[in-house]
């Protein structure tokens, strides 16, 4: 009895000291380093060197790099910067900067970036402009974008040739040539059409198409651009061009079909893209190409998605978390992130000849990729793009129903977004 | 001399007492740290749901004001939340009437399998230890459009395929067949622990009157397992109510918002939206008809642990 009486206590004693433990995060460790604890969104986004590189040349610091999930980073970010326990650097969707700042989580590095572009500008200027714009919210910067990620058109060229086929430069040309393509063996297009994933695809689609965004980040899907989209994703479905079971596919689906042949294009990431030259030789059975435009309009949009790396309100040595976005960023370093992996926002990387060589595809990018726009984003950005997937799931669902009827009952959901 | 023997009759007592005492309190010493552990666990989380749930505390917006009952009159008014309840309460009925039809039928099965009992026992149990996304890939790959085995074997016999993900019925039933793959094995061992308490001379003094099997089944085994029956619909009920790690990778919640659960709005609405209050409430919501229904089976099936 008094065994298990003390075996209890002993447990309770343990128990109540972890909760009460320390919750200040650790910002210098015994020796008197600079702590800076980084959250990466994926294992994929750390340098092979994981920062061996940068303890050498940094004594005075130390990098504590971990990996939580990109689509629970936010979440846990809060709840521990709530706490105190919130790592320095934490990489996030960029559509949820805005969130971030209106709970004064992040902080404002505008002056340290000016301090890079004065003290060291030529590594500043290798940075496009979008990195900085990525992680901004009204006109400051909270952290960098080191990566981006365009969605493009990819094409079995193949087929194309078999059929005598242009790779098309409208929509209204894609959905001929996905017509002529659509046989017993394969689909004519494949898309994302299921709930698993924002709805990236979509609004990429929609800006491509010369979708505008209201000042609040809001898009105007009850507009010339949203009815056409509405209506591409109809046709689509309506003439069979897709699996019929695309309303229920995830990006998984769609790469596979593409890549096994059984669709004749599709809308990709560009961080896809070396899986597909695994299978397939660009070029030679594969071929890619920036979105094409709605017909009418001249010069289509690229839009660009991104994983900023975002500054705490309570990191406590900024000056040591720029040197870890300057090493992210450094042209040696990013170059074998970007090369076995997302594109960087680093133009002397972009346009150098190994990450040319490694992305062969990269050359047929160059000018539509430095012209990029990073997606808009609304405060209430969730919310949007569940919006937004339930209006690409009633086109895929109702393919005769009214295109403006649809965009019409969408944007009354959207624009109460704004009250 | 007399008085000393009193006192020693008193003192030995006294520590009979103390001594049954201690033995007594052992079982809720030892339930203590679980007890513990539940209440500062859940306990915790459902005050703070409850209390959450009555403030507009939005991950977008750095104020949390207290708004009363707001969020609850919000979702009875919100279309997309009544589209997940109406979706939940099929989902919990199919799931419910399924599972438990299963459940007996397998434990009745298992009760009369003599031969290698504890092998088939421990190989039912399966389902119930693969994960949940694991039940859902699964189910996936077996009911996809194109290259599904479902599909592949209505091709093989010359029948039309169904697109099973892509059509809001089908899909429910999806979801209702693999939620009832993964909590049936669980209700079959509560009825299989109910099945075995009968006395067996009951069966055989029933054979020997002539009664037949559906006799025996309708008027000795279900009246006596009626508790059981209870036990295993509140787990039937109680998991279907708060199923979503199956869903949300199998159609999370399409095609449209056809198999968008209870559960699974709370999610999105939490964790998606970020609004934090909404989904609490919701939460809420799912503990009051987890609790009701609990209640409806204890008090039909006479659950009564003190008899």
């Amino acid at each position: 009895m008094k065994k298990a009486c003390s075996v209890l206590l002993f447990i309770f004693v343990i128990g109540l000291l972890s909760a009460c433990g320390d919750s200040e995060g650790s910002s210098s460790d015994a020796d008197g380093q600079k702590v800076v604890e980084v959250w990466f969104g994926r294992e994929d986004f750390i340098p092979e060197d994981n920062f061996e590189k940068f303890h050498e040349e940094h004594p005075d610091i130390k990098v504590e790099a971990d990996v939580v999930p990109l689509e629970q980073a936010v979440s846990d970010f809060m709840r521990n910067h709530s706490a105190g326990n919130e790592p320095d650097i934490v990489q996030v969707f960029h559509d949820n900067v805005g969130t971030m700042v209106n709970q004064n989580a992040l902080m404002d590095i505008s002056e340290y970036v000016s301090q890079w572009e004065d003290n060291e500008p030529d590594t500043f200027n290798k940075i496009l402009s979008q990195a900085w714009d990525i992680a901004s919210w009204e006109d400051k910067v909270y952290g960098m974008g080191v990566h981006v990620g365009p969605y493009w058109h990819v094409y079995r060229k193949d087929l194309f040739e078999e059929a005598g086929l242009e790779i098309p430069e409208t929509y209204d040309q894609l959905l001929d040539a996905a017509r002529e393509l659509d046989t017993d063996e394969h689909e004519g297009y494949a898309l994302v059409g299921g709930r698993e994933h924002p709805a990236w695809w979509f609004s990429s689609l929609f800006v491509s198409m010369d979708g505008e965004y209201t000042d609040t980040g809001l898009p105007v899907i009850d507009s010339e651009a949203g009815h056409y989209l509405i209506e591409f994703y109809q046709t689509l479905m309506r003439e069979e061009l897709i699996d019929p079971s695309a309303i229920s596919w995830s990006s998984g689906e769609m790469r596979g079909a593409f890549i096994g042949g059984n669709a004749a294009m599709a809308p990709i990431g560009d961080n896809i893209f070396p899986l597909i030259q695994e299978e397939m030789n660009y070029g030679e059975e594969w071929t890619a190409a920036p979105q094409p435009a709605r017909p009418g309009v001249g010069d289509n949009t690229h839009e660009i998605w991104g994983w900023p790396m975002m500054v705490s309100s309570n990191a406590e040595h900024p000056e040591a978390v720029m040197e870890v976005f300057k090493y992210l960023s450094d042209t040696e370093i990013v170059s074998e992130v970007a090369q076995r992996y997302q594109p960087t926002t680093n133009s002397e990387v972009m346009s150098s000849d190994e990450y040319q060589e490694a992305k062969p595809w990269a050359a047929d990018f160059e000018e539509e990729f430095a012209n990029t726009i990073i997606m808009p984003s609304h405060v209430k950005q969730g919310e949007v793009m569940n919006i937004l997937i339930d209006i690409q799931q009633e086109a895929l669902q109702n393919p005769d129903k009214n295109p403006a009827d649809i965009a019409a009952e969408f944007q009354t959901e959207l624009n109460a977004l704004d009250n | 001399m007399a008085s000393t023997q009193v006192e020693t009759k008193t003192s030995l007592t006294q520590k009979l007492k103390n001594s049954s005492l201690k033995k007594k309190s052992i079982p809720y010493l030892l339930v203590f740290p679980a007890i513990l552990f539940v209440v500062g666990v859940l306990g915790y989380a459902i005050v703070a749901g409850v209390l959450m749930s009555l403030y507009d505390m939005q991950l977008s917006f750095a104020d949390a004001p207290f708004i009363g009952l707001q969020n609850y009159i919000y979702l009875f008014t919100d279309s997309t939340f009544l589209n997940s309840l109406f979706v939940s309460l099929i989902f919990v009925f199919g799931s419910v009437v399924l599972g438990l039809t299963l459940s007996l039928s397998f434990a009745l099965s298992l009760y009369k399998c003599k031969r290698s009992g504890n092998f088939f026992k421990a190989l039912s149990l399966v389902p119930y230890l693969i994960s949940g996304i694991a039940t859902a890939i699964m189910f996936r790959f077996l009911f996809s459009g194109d290259v599904g085995l479902i599909n592949m074997i209505l091709s093989t016999f010359g029948l039309d395929t169904v697109n099973f993900l892509a059509n809001p019925w089908w899909a429910l039933l999806i979801c209702i067949l693999a939620n009832v793959w993964f909590v049936c094995p669980f209700a079959t061992l509560i009825l299989l622990s109910g099945i075995q308490s009968v006395d067996q001379e009951l069966f055989d003094s029933a054979k020997i009157d002539g009664a037949h099997k559906h006799h025996i089944l309708l008027k000795i085994i279900l009246p006596l397992i009626a508790p059981m029956m209870g036990i295993s619909l509140i787990w039937l009920s109680f998991a279907s109510f708060n199923m979503f790690d199956v869903i949300l990778p199998l159609t999370n919640g399409g095609p449209g918002r056809a198999t968008e659960v209870m559960a699974l709005y709370m999610y999105n609405v939490a964790f998606d939206e970020l609004q934090y209050s909404l989904g609490s409430t919701v939460m809420v919501i799912i503990l009051f008809f987890n609790v009701l229904t609990s209640l409806i089976y204890l008090k039909v099936f006479n659950v009564n642990y003190s008899e």
